[in-house]
């Protein structure tokens, strides 16, 4: 009990700005989804794509290593799953989580913007989903380049190409993972969500590509567009299911979209208390 | 060990966290309080006695039968637990009838038991609604109408009041009251001493997962008033204060713990808060502030094991 | 065991598994064969191919994707949903058994799962034979239901039992079902015999003579490729009963 008269005075003022707020929430997004289930993942994708990459480039003569001998990573069946499987895992409780636990309300309440709060969870997702498609690539570059199995600017020409066609994934799976995390409060469903489209899609454009001659229906696959885009990064020759161009566009547009769409759910969010 | 429910050294571990450290407590018939602050183990002990969680050391007894019991036994007890989650995806009544019939009720004798426990709680006009439009106060009313649906004799309610209006409570406290009227035992729940005050007299104290009172009210009451109460004041003149305030026979000890601030501790609360306004008033006492710590639960828990 | 008790859990099971978002995002995710076939009449795909088309896309997609996830969602959600909402203790609280409770848990689920998957393998065969593919051989329709449930029953009781011990059980699902359940049936040796997947082509290659249902070498008998499935299985409802009769509920997230 008080009855004593209130007193005010002059506290602080001193705030930091915007970058600082979202670099406080891009932190503590990016250092929650971290756990045993992302470690496996990220060792398991270390090990699994290091080796798909380096061993047809370590297998060649001597000298004879080329650029297109990279792109392994990309035919392989693994990256796909990995790269879905970190997306799940960090992306599918990204908004999620927040809006089952109604935390997005404490957000909110903050001097923060619903972009600045979405571009922040967007950035956290990127970066894992980067770990997976991105990393493995890259340090296999650094590896191989060590170990003086092909030249410097090979080298160069290989990282610039993983991280070409990493950043496209990226942006299509970070979009993805945003679209499904803010429709719905429980991260189970979302992480279906984000396998069920992808594989879906992979699925079905692969059983109507085999009989239909419209190669239009390639671009909606996004593991097609991805390795198209692969196949033109890493100058790997023969002719591409679809243009890689365009292909592209369509990963980073699509991903760009999802995430578009992923504000427009959370603007229309009303959470409310029990 | 003759009590509804029997605790002794009941020991309850999270890990490395104590939930319950050796409790030891007796309920008797009718309604008994447990108070305590937020995180003191009152839902590890509705936990334990609604067999969900297993003691780790020591007896806990309900109803003559160790806690753990599973079964038919169940149906004695009803439990309402303080989490506001209900299944969201049910009406009011599909959610008491549902449960009625995991007790074995055949669907129409849930049905006619499920209204009349809505009804006792007043919910009957949003009985069809789904529970995810209902608010917390209504929440906490269908919780209560599936713990007593079934005609237990022992009734939990982990902290039943909160969330619930003022005229909300009354009807509550009401529905509580006629329960243990009807020969039900109910042990009820709060961190709000005043509220269980209107409900009943008997209540156990519990802090840090142990039992450190139990009995009459007005017995641990006076436990605590025997102790002296401490009271804050704020004053640009402390010295002037404490020379007025010495004056009072119930007054013990003065301190003063920081610059325009002093500690009164005094025998008799209630005859220092009579005296105050008058000293204050006559002496031209400039008291700018007055807090007493005491009022709060911790202060009681706090003299209880100092 | 009290059948109306798990009758009644099992009712709940299903009703909760048949509603709202979920059912609108999970009968969409079961559509997609029969849009997939649909897709494939559209594109010209004469009767024969058609045929063949439709019985391959479920090795493909349905089975690989479409049912392993429906199971993961329902079966997952039985009990990780029910814990993360701290609701569990209103079932706990009743005088029903926890072996009834989780057998009755594990029936609804199946019960919402099949709803689903039944229909995402039948339903495009049906599109196919509208767009003027021969209908299927009995066999095919016996193959496919008979996969269809077993993988449903296998999948989710060993998902049941995840949601029930891990807060990761959809990460681990998910590795589960797309890593071991995709990767391993393509090693060489008996590493494929450590999948469900092997056992249910298997069944398939032994109850459909022609045909893309048949292109799989079995090395074991019919009733053994479906005991095996069957056996993993019970094997997983009964260790999600045991450890559900061991396991406490602590106050939840929800409570102070």
């Amino acid at each position: 009990m008080s009855i004593s008269p209130p007193r005010y005075t002059a506290t602080s003022r001193v705030r930091r700005g915007r970058p600082y707020r979202m670099l406080t929430m891009f932190s503590h997004e990016f250092r929650r989804r971290w756990g045993l289930a992302t470690a496996f993942i990220l060792v398991l994708a270390y090990l699994a794509l290091i080796i798909t990459v380096a061993i047809p480039v370590l297998l060649a003569p001597p000298g004879g290593a080329s650029l297109s001998d990279f792109r392994g990573l990309y035919g392989s069946p693994i990256w796909p799953l990995l790269t879905l499987l970190i997306a799940a895992a960090a992306g599918a409780g990204s908004l999620a989580d927040d809006l089952g636990s109604r935390a997005i309300t404490l957000y909110l309440s903050r001097p923060i913007l619903l972009l600045d709060y979405l571009s922040a969870k967007a950035a956290s997702v990127a970066l894992w989903v980067a770990l997976v498609a991105v990393g493995p690539g890259l340090v296999s570059v650094l590896i191989i380049y060590l170990l003086g199995a092909v030249p410097a600017a090979t080298a160069f020409a290989a990282a610039l190409a993983f991280l070409a066609v990493g950043l496209a994934s990226t942006i299509f799976f970070t979009g993805l993972s945003l679209a499904f995390s803010a429709a719905t409060s429980k991260s189970l469903y979302a992480g279906a969500g984000i396998f069920g489209v992808t594989l879906s899609l992979t699925g079905g454009v692969a059983a109507v590509t085999a009989v239909s001659s419209n190669p239009t229906i390639r671009y909606l696959d996004p593991l097609t567009d991805i390795q198209s885009v692969a196949g033109a990064a890493f100058q790997s020759g023969g002719v591409p299911a679809t243009d890689p161009s365009l292909s592209a566009i369509l990963l980073v547009a699509v991903g760009l979209v999802l995430g578009v769409g992923a504000w427009l759910r959370l603007e229309r969010v009303e959470v409310v208390g029990e | 060990m003759n009590g509804i429910v029997d605790a002794q050294a009941v020991t309850k571990q999270y890990g490395e966290v104590l939930g319950l450290n050796r409790f030891t407590a007796t309920f008797g018939p009718g309604i008994t309080g447990l108070v305590g602050p937020n995180g003191a183990g009152k839902s590890t002990l509705f936990r334990l006695l609604a067999g969900q969680l297993r003691v780790d050391a020591g007896t806990l007894s309900v109803l003559g039968r160790p806690a753990s019991t599973e079964g038919p036994f169940r149906r004695r007890i009803g439990y309402c637990p303080e989490s506001p989650a209900l299944y969201d995806w049910m009406t009011g009544e599909e959610f008491v009838r549902t449960l009625l019939q995991l007790d074995g009720f055949a669907r129409d004798e849930a049905a006619a038991r499920a209204a009349t426990a809505i009804n006792t709680v007043g919910l009957m006009e949003a009985r069809r609604r789904r529970l995810r439009t209902y608010s917390k106060g209504m929440r906490q009313r269908i919780k209560l109408a599936q713990s007593l649906a079934h005609d237990p004799e022992l009734i939990l309610l982990d902290e039943p009041l909160n969330g619930v209006d003022p005229v909300g409570r009354v009807h509550f406290l009401s529905v509580i009251r006629t329960l243990a009227r009807a020969g039900r035992h109910v042990i009820v729940s709060s961190h709000i001493l005043y509220e269980l005050e209107r409900l009943t007299d008997h209540v156990v104290l519990i802090s840090n997962g142990r039992a450190l009172a139990q009995g009459n009210l007005h017995q641990i009451r006076g436990l605590i008033d025997a102790r002296p109460h401490t009271i804050e004041l704020s004053t640009p003149d402390p010295r002037g204060v404490a020379r007025a305030l010495s004056t009072l026979d119930h007054v013990v000890a003065i301190d003063f713990p920081s610059p325009g601030r002093l500690t009164v501790r005094s025998r008799a609360p209630d005859a220092f808060y009579q005296s105050l306004p008058e000293l204050v008033v006559r002496e031209h006492l400039p008291v700018t502030g007055v807090y007493s710590s005491d009022d709060n639960l911790d202060a009681v828990f706090r003299y209880l094991t100092e | 065991m009290s059948v109306a008790q798990t009758l009644t859990v099992a009712r709940m099971s299903l009703k909760g598994g048949l509603r709202g978002f979920r059912l609108l995002g999970l009968g969409a995710l079961a559509a997609v064969p029969s849009a997939v076939v649909a897709a494939l009449a559209a594109s010209g795909a004469g009767p024969s191919t058609l045929a063949n088309s439709t019985e391959s896309l479920f090795l493909s997609l349905t089975l690989p994707v479409v049912i392993l996830l429906l199971t993961l969602v329902l079966f997952v959600a039985q009990f990780r949903t029910e814990i993360e909402d701290d609701t569990l203790a209103y079932l706990l609280a009743r005088s029903v058994p926890r072996t009834e409770i989780a057998v009755g848990k594990y029936f609804g689920a199946l019960g919402a799962a099949l709803a689903f998957s039944l229909p995402a393998t039948f339903i495009p065969l049906a599109v196919a034979g509208a767009a003027g593919a021969p209908a299927p051989l009995a066999a095919v329709i016996l193959s496919l239901g008979t996969m269809a449930f077993l993988a449903t029953m296998t999948f989710g009781a060993a998902y049941c039992f995840l949601g029930l011990i891990t807060r990761s059980a959809l990460l681990i699902g998910l590795l589960v079902g797309f890593l071991w359940e995709e990767l391993v049936p393509l090693l060489p040796g008996y590493a494929p015999r450590l999948t469900i997947v092997f056992y249910l082509r298997n069944l398939a290659a032994l109850l459909v003579p022609t045909g893309p249902l048949s292109g799989f070498s079995t090395p074991y008998s019919l009733p053994t490729v479906i005991a095996v499935p069957v056996a993993v299985a019970i094997v997983f409802l009964g260790l999600t009963a045991g450890v559900f009769r061991s396991r406490e509920v602590p106050p939840g997230r929800t409570t102070a």
